[in-house]
């Protein structure tokens, strides 16, 4: 039989693989209450639920609108699960810390937040710039977060072009060798990520995970 | 099947009739050309393109929409703003009628609207597209252009459900508003491999909501589970055919078929799913087609 601390993991492993943003706040908030400790239900129920789900999507049993949903769900609980943990004096100890965004001029969102989402499910500290972002952006992002790698989106001809001026806007400004810097999204290959001196590339989503873990090994 | 409730609306936009109740109306076939990767297209920030290979596949098209009785609406994709007038001029000279500006960017609209309206043909023009995240400067583009016509992209990144799609609905209304746009079709937005399914529901939606022409790319779906996992031609084409039919049994008024080389397959398969509607609404309703062109009177022949 369950114990009772984890029949409440599970139902909020649960909520998060389902999307369900008001439960997963609900659970949350009664982990606290009921005195669980709050950096084991964001490893063992939000993180753990959300990488199975990860992994149905590469299998195809999972969609986007569902990992969307679930991402959406997890943030809803870290936000309420984070503070306990600081104000318990803890910290959650993330992979790494990744800066995302859609380079400038391309507002596609989609792909680029499916890998923040699934960055976040493996246990790196995603900050997410959003879309149509300038070098100036990444650069100030740069210092003020200190990322281990720069993520960068690009979903036309046109704006993958922004990907290697905002390299070049990283070098002058003296930030290129603090950060490693990865480049994907549909007209991109690996030979342009080479050529405009990206350290990374992935095709897709979850090659983008496999990539961030090899560059932090 | 079904008749909506809600009053549909019927557009005419250059010559072209889009919208109704099912069965009304055949299917418009929006078909692109010139877009990314298009071997027509020699190079893409110049806009030079085979001229003789492109008037050939507009032709094909055409005979193609006069044998089923779909309309046609040239889709006109561009990358690079430089490029765009010179296949905006080539369209606007080989084809009748209303066709579609659909630059990659913000930038590549804003300077197709601006050439339109230069060059006088902005009356032919459909915006395609106008989304939620639609800038101020292209709103203020398309308004000066004088542009009347534009597609509305039910784009909701963080929520691409029915439900989404439908929420930024009103949103996008108040955008076209802004820009001056009088004819407005709804494109619902497909995202994910499964998507024809939802999709068409939020179509059904639309229409009973708000009696707008109303349509998808269901097409992108189609291709995106084709770089996902290998389908053999067959299936593939199966797949296009299944895909471009479910909306149309959901009242869709205009499918994005893909690439104008898509058309034999695209136009059959969406003109018989017309048919089949259309006789069902003659049954069910007495709606009988407002046109004689209708698939359902060409394509049994």
């Amino acid at each position: 039989m369950l114990s009772g601390k984890e029949e409440l993991l599970n139902k909020l492993k649960e909520a998060a693989v389902n999307g369900d943003a008001d439960e997963v706040t609900k659970l949350s908030k009664k982990v606290i209450e009921i005195g669980i400790d709050p950096l084991e239900a964001v490893e063992k129920a939000l993180i753990t639920g959300v990488l199975e789900l990860g992994e149905k999507w590469i299998n195809g049993e999972a969609f986007i609108v569902d990992m969307i949903a679930a991402a959406e769900a997890m943030k809803a609980g870290l936000s309420i699960l984070k503070e306990e943990i600081v104000k318990r004096g803890g910290s959650i100890k993330y992979r790494g810390k990744i800066v995302i965004g859609t380079v400038e001029g391309d507002i596609h969102d989609i792909g680029k937040s499916i890998v923040a989402s699934l960055l976040e499910a493996a246990g790196y500290e995603v900050i997410d710039l959003g879309v149509d972002v300038p070098a100036q952006k990444f650069i100030e992002a740069i210092k003020q977060y200190n990322p281990d790698i720069i993520g960068m989106s690009a979903l036309m001809t046109t704006t993958m072009l922004k990907q290697r001026e905002i390299i070049e806007a990283i070098k002058q400004a003296n930030l290129r060798d603090k950060v490693k810097i990865i480049v994907g999204g549909a007209p991109t290959t690996e030979d342009w990520a080479k050529e405009i001196g990206a350290d990374g590339w992935a095709p897709d989503a979850a090659s983008a995970v496999e990539l961030v873990k090899k560059l932090l090994k | 099947m079904f008749k909506f409730s809600r009053e549909q609306k019927i557009l005419d936009i250059a010559g072209v009739k889009i919208g109704g109740q099912p069965g009304q109306l055949p299917t418009v076939m929006i078909g692109s050309i010139f877009y990314h990767k298009h071997k027509i297209v020699i190079d893409e920030k110049t806009g030079e393109f085979n001229e003789k290979k492109a008037e050939e596949l507009l032709m094909k098209e055409k005979e193609i929409s006069e044998k089923t009785g779909n309309p046609r609406i040239v889709d006109v994709c561009c990358s690079w703003p430089q490029a765009f007038g010179k296949m905006i001029d080539f369209i606007a000279r080989k084809v009748d009628g209303p066709f579609c500006i659909d630059g990659a960017t913000a930038e590549v609209r804003i300077a197709g609207a601006k050439y339109v309206g230069e060059v006088g043909l902005s009356d032919r023009v459909i915006y395609n597209s106008i989304t939620p995240h639609t800038r101020e400067d292209e709103i203020t583009a398309i308004r000066d252009a004088k542009i009347k016509s534009a597609i509305l992209l039910t784009l909701n990144t963080r929520n691409p459900t029915i439900t989404g799609r439908i929420q930024v609905m009103d949103e996008l209304l108040a955008i076209a508003q802004k820009a001056g746009i009088e004819n407005i079709l709804v494109d619902v937005c497909v995202i994910d491999i499964p998507d024809p399914g939802p999709i068409s529901k939020t179509i059904y939606l639309v229409k009973e909501k708000y009696g707008l022409p109303t349509g998808a790319g269901v097409h992108n779906a189609v291709v995106m589970w084709k770089k996902k996992r290998a389908l053999t031609p067959e299936n593939y084409m199966l797949a296009e055919g299944v895909a471009n039919a479910i909306p149309i049994a959901l009242g869709a008024n205009f499918i994005l078929y893909g690439p104008i080389e898509y058309a034999p397959t695209a136009y059959f398969s969406c003109a018989l799913a017309d048919a089949y509607v259309a006789y069902n609404a003659r049954q069910e309703y007495g709606i009988k087609p407002l046109t004689n062109n209708h698939p359902l009177y060409r394509i049994f022949k």
